[in-house]
């Protein structure tokens, strides 16, 4: 935020938070009609979550808040007050979301890649929830989803590979 | 799973490579334009047109400039040089001044300390408009009473083509059929809407970092535009959340590139998903009228094309496309008589630009729904009706053009008839479920590879050996998301015997990268693609002729000789300055046919689909698809399903869901809530892609691109689907659940009417 623009937002009234986003604790003033998607981005600068549509339709901007998957553009920021937040940036601590790259690499579905940070947490969802969700399950996992690129072919294998996986080591 | 010629060994080529860019990717961290940002940013808006068509009055900017906030607020009257873009003709205003032609034509843009001041200024910009009735329909466009649009009338092209003597030869025919299509306007819907930053550079250049297609044009347009030499603009275009084709044309860049060039500050535009769909082109719906005409023996004989192409409010490429929608109205089919022409019109319904398939997918629905009618009525089989008609070397075209290079359709048909769905057409029809009918559709297409004659159409790629060891090749080719950085990774890693990650790139940077033409026309992998195989090789010669060598091998970043460690490439590089280009300059027909007509390179497909139709809801379901793809030499399998899978998809929304529907010149649906594209559960799992190589000479590696062909053709495979699973032939598109229950319903009452008798 440009000084500028903080000095305009002083005048407007301000909420004070507490965002827990990726373990880490973000004490922030907020105006209440701001987005969750827009203080991700463009106060707290983790562009990894995408807007695609800014009304709940197409998933790019997809987080997990305490436990539930939900579109940050939906979410008023205030909402977001001492929960927990997962983005895409969290992958460092989050080993399941890691294994969910890796698949995604491996099995080529990524393509121009703007979905893709949002898809990934859905599957980091679903995958959370259940280890070896049925084949219907993912396509209905990532429903919420919109890709332009992929045709979801792919997205679906890798999400199911770690399933397979995981059922391996079991 | 491939098809046809043998391939020679190789490392890289053909080989799974997972893409070079997807680890930044899946970790969030690559920055697409739109999350660029600078600490002093100034944000834009644009202040779109109330009406589809309408006459400026005057524009007041007084109330909206007093605003705390605002920093600048340009018009038509801050442009210093020309007030207008177009790829192929420049007719498209940056800011209109006299009139507005479609609903998202832009009046003004403003730049403030934030969107939302900005957007508070927009609403204090009074325009004073005296409203006109908009053009809606393309033919009354064309009719002498209606108002001109531009100054040269409403025709923006018009194209006439014959070959033969088509009167005499339908008149002949044993039976001839004759059907008006319709084809919908269709949304790209790139996932990242139009956005970017513009700033300065260390050297003083003007960049605009925006989504885009093709860097080293969008410069020349922001140099007309600015006015300011070309060498003071850098574009930057890369990555791309998606562009299809819709990125083609400059989107944003005017207003970023006017708004830092008269502020001296970086600037930001993001457009909302809403702004893209009412000011971002789409795909050109076309009205067609098709008359064929065939013999008993199943022998096509003649075929007379009509087409109307809407361009909307300005022209962008809407003359080429009717071009290709007219050069590829016969398919892949061979009619001895043909008669052909087509006009592109201006009218105030929206704003029609390139879209994958450029103009041929209209053209491929409606002669392969009348192909499927004509093997139907003689009582051919539809495959086999196809397989007679193909067209082959020698033979002439519906333009009368030539097919001096490879055709792939035969392979294409051979491996179709021999594939899992056609062999066993009759029991994956059957359905136990007494409300499902289930049906099975074919096409076949093809698409003009590059630009056309007389256009420029070449490639330059640059090779560097870095002083850290790696070769770094320059690409002026946008990556948009179609995985060419990859397959450019692969060529060259092969040619210079050296491991993936020796490579690194620059794409789309016109500050580093030399001009390799556009991310359109299915050029990427044949001309890059091409121009990056020969600066390779250039290297590995420059090497060879170093060391005195006739090969070399390079591990771990050491040059051996007879397997011999000679030197590694960081002291190779700290002794020699290493660089060489490549160039390729793709094929053209030696007579012109009239601008850009016609192509002599074609990339082939063709695809099955196996549909069941819901009869109580009248939803269509693709269960199973085959997809043929003529691609030459795979560079990348991974790459190349990826692409037919996704071309596949799209083709399911363009045949059952997608159309932006334009009323009296307004946009009816233009957000995701209304717009419907095939989410995960709307798509099949079972899609094959089979890739068909036929080794095209004209291409160093045999390599043909397949970024259209992926789509053009999936269209008429399911609706075709859709009539062998309900017996009703659908003319236009999308065939939506309400025009399946409607034929249903008509159906049910015909058999009820007639068992009453």
């Amino acid at each position: 935020m440009s000084i500028i623009e903080k000095s305009l937002s002083q005048k407007e009234d301000t909420v004070n938070i507490t965002l827990k986003i990726n373990k880490t604790e973000y004490n922030l003033d907020v105006k209440p009609t701001d987005t969750l998607l827009y203080t991700l981005r463009e106060v707290l600068n983790l562009t990894g979550t995408k807007y695609g549509c800014g009304e709940g339709e197409c998933g790019a901007c997809s987080v997990i808040m305490d436990g539930n998957l939900v579109n940050s553009c939906l979410v008023l920021t205030v909402q977001a007050d001492n929960k927990e937040v997962l983005t895409i940036e969290g992958y460092k601590n989050d080993e399941l979301i890691q294994k969910i790259q890796n698949a995604f690499v491996e099995k080529g579905a990524v393509q121009c890649g703007y979905c893709t940070p949002g898809m990934i947490m859905a599957a980091r969802y679903l995958l959370g929830n259940k280890n070896s969700p049925t084949t219907e399950e993912i396509k209905e996992a990532i429903s919420g989803n919109l890709c332009r690129c992929t045709g979801y072919v792919k997205i679906v294998d890798a999400v199911e590979s770690i399933t397979n996986n995981s059922s391996d080591e079991q | 799973m491939k098809v046809g010629a043998v391939m020679p060994e190789y490392k890289y080529i053909g080989k799974h490579i997972p893409r070079i860019d997807a680890n930044e990717k899946v970790t969030g961290s690559l920055l697409y334009p739109s999350d660029a940002h600078f600490e002093d940013q100034v944000h834009i808006r644009i202040l779109r047109s109330k009406y589809p068509y309408a006459r400026i009055l005057s524009i007041d900017t007084s109330e909206a400039e007093k605003l705390n906030g605002v920093i600048k607020i340009l018009t038509h009257k801050d442009v210093p040089g020309l007030n207008a873009f177009g790829i192929a003709v420049q007719d498209q205003p940056v800011f209109c001044h006299d009139f507005v032609r479609y609903q998202g034509d832009a009046i003004a843009a403003i730049g403030a300390v934030t969107e939302s001041v900005a957007q508070k200024a927009l609403e204090l910009i009074k325009v004073e408009y005296e409203v006109l009735t908009p053009i809606t329909d393309p033919k009354f466009a064309l009719t002498t009473n209606a108002p001109k649009l531009h100054k040269n009338g409403n025709i923006l092209n018009e194209k006439h083509f014959s070959k033969g003597d088509i009167n005499n030869a339908l008149k002949e025919s044993d039976y001839t059929f004759e059907h008006d299509y319709k084809t919908q306007r269709q949304e790209h819907a790139y996932l990242e809407t139009e956005a970017g930053v513009a700033y300065y550079d260390e050297q003083q250049r003007l960049v605009v970092h925006a989504g885009g297609q093709y860097p080293h044009r969008d410069v020349k347009q922001l140099s007309r535009i600015l006015n300011l030499p070309t060498e003071k603009i850098r574009v930057i275009n890369s990555p791309v959340g998606g562009g299809f084709g819709g990125k083609d044309e400059i989107t944003v860049q005017a207003y970023l590139a006017l708004m830092t060039h008269l502020t001296k500050r970086p600037s930001k535009i993001f457009l909302s998903r809403e702004e893209s769909f009412i000011s971002g082109g789409k795909r050109h719906p076309v009205e067609i009228t098709l008359k064929t005409g065939v013999n008993k023996d199943g022998k096509l004989t003649g075929m007379e094309f009509k087409a109307i192409s809407d361009t909307g409010g300005y022209a962008s490429l809407g003359g080429p496309i009717l071009n290709l929608t007219v050069e590829h109205s016969g398919g892949v089919y061979f009619f001895p008589n043909s008669s052909v022409t087509g006009y592109s019109v201006y009218t105030n319904s929206g704003y029609q630009v390139a879209f994958r398939g450029f103009g041929v997918p209209q053209s491929l629905f409606a002669l392969e729904t009348q192909m499927d009618e004509m093997a139907d009525t003689i009582g051919m089989d539809r495959l086999e009706f196809r397989r007679i008609n193909l067209l082959k070397k020698g033979q002439k075209g519906a333009i009368d053009n030539e097919f001096p290079l490879s055709i792939g359709s035969h392979a294409i048909v051979d491996a179709m008839a021999k594939g899992e769905i056609y062999n066993n057409r009759e029991a994956l029809k059957k359905t136990d479920c007494p409300y499902r009918k289930r049906g099975i559709g074919f096409s076949l297409g093809l698409q003009g590879a590059g630009l056309g004659v007389g256009l420029p159409d070449f490639a330059d790629t640059k090779i560097i050996l870095e002083k850290n060891g790696k070769f770094r090749f320059l690409v002026g080719t946008s990556e948009m998301g179609q995985g060419n950085a990859t397959c450019f990774a692969q060529i060259a890693a092969e040619q210079l015997h050296c491991e993936i990650s020796d490579i690194v790139y620059n794409l789309g940077d016109t500050g580093v990268c030399p001009d390799s033409g556009s991310a359109t026309a299915s050029r990427t992998i044949y001309a890059v693609g091409a121009s990056v195989y020969y600066a390779a090789k250039k290297m590995t010669e420059l090497i060879c002729s170093i060391f005195n060598c006739t090969t070399f091998n390079i591990k771990n970043g050491v040059i051996y000789i007879d397997n011999t460690p000679k030197i590694t490439l960081t002291e190779l590089a700290s002794k020699e300055k290493l660089e060489t280009t490549g160039e390729f300059v793709v094929p053209t027909a030696t007579e012109c046919l009239g601008d850009g007509l016609p192509h002599i390179l074609y990339g082939y497909s063709g695809h099955i689909a196996l549909v069941e139709i819901n009869t109580l809801t009248g939803e269509t379901e693709v269960l199973k698809a085959e997809c043929y793809i003529d691609a030459g030499t795979v560079i990348n399998m991974q790459g190349l399903e990826g692409q037919s899978e996704g071309g596949f998809i799209m083709g399911i929304g363009y045949a059952l869901t997608e159309n932006s529907i334009v009323q009296d010149g307004y946009y009816v649906n233009p957000r995701f809530a209304t717009y419907i594209l095939p989410t995960a559960l709307d798509s099949p799992l079972d899609i094959k892609t089979i890739a068909v190589d036929v080794y095209e000479d004209s291409h160093p590696l045999g390599s043909k691109g397949i970024g259209e062909v992926v789509f053009t053709t999936v269209a008429p495979a399911i609706t075709n689907a859709i009539t062998d699973a309900i017996g009703h032939r659908f003319y236009s598109l999308p065939v939506t659940p309400e025009n399946i229950l409607q034929v249903l319903e008509l159906q049910d009452k015909t058999m009820e009417d007639s068992l009453c008798l």
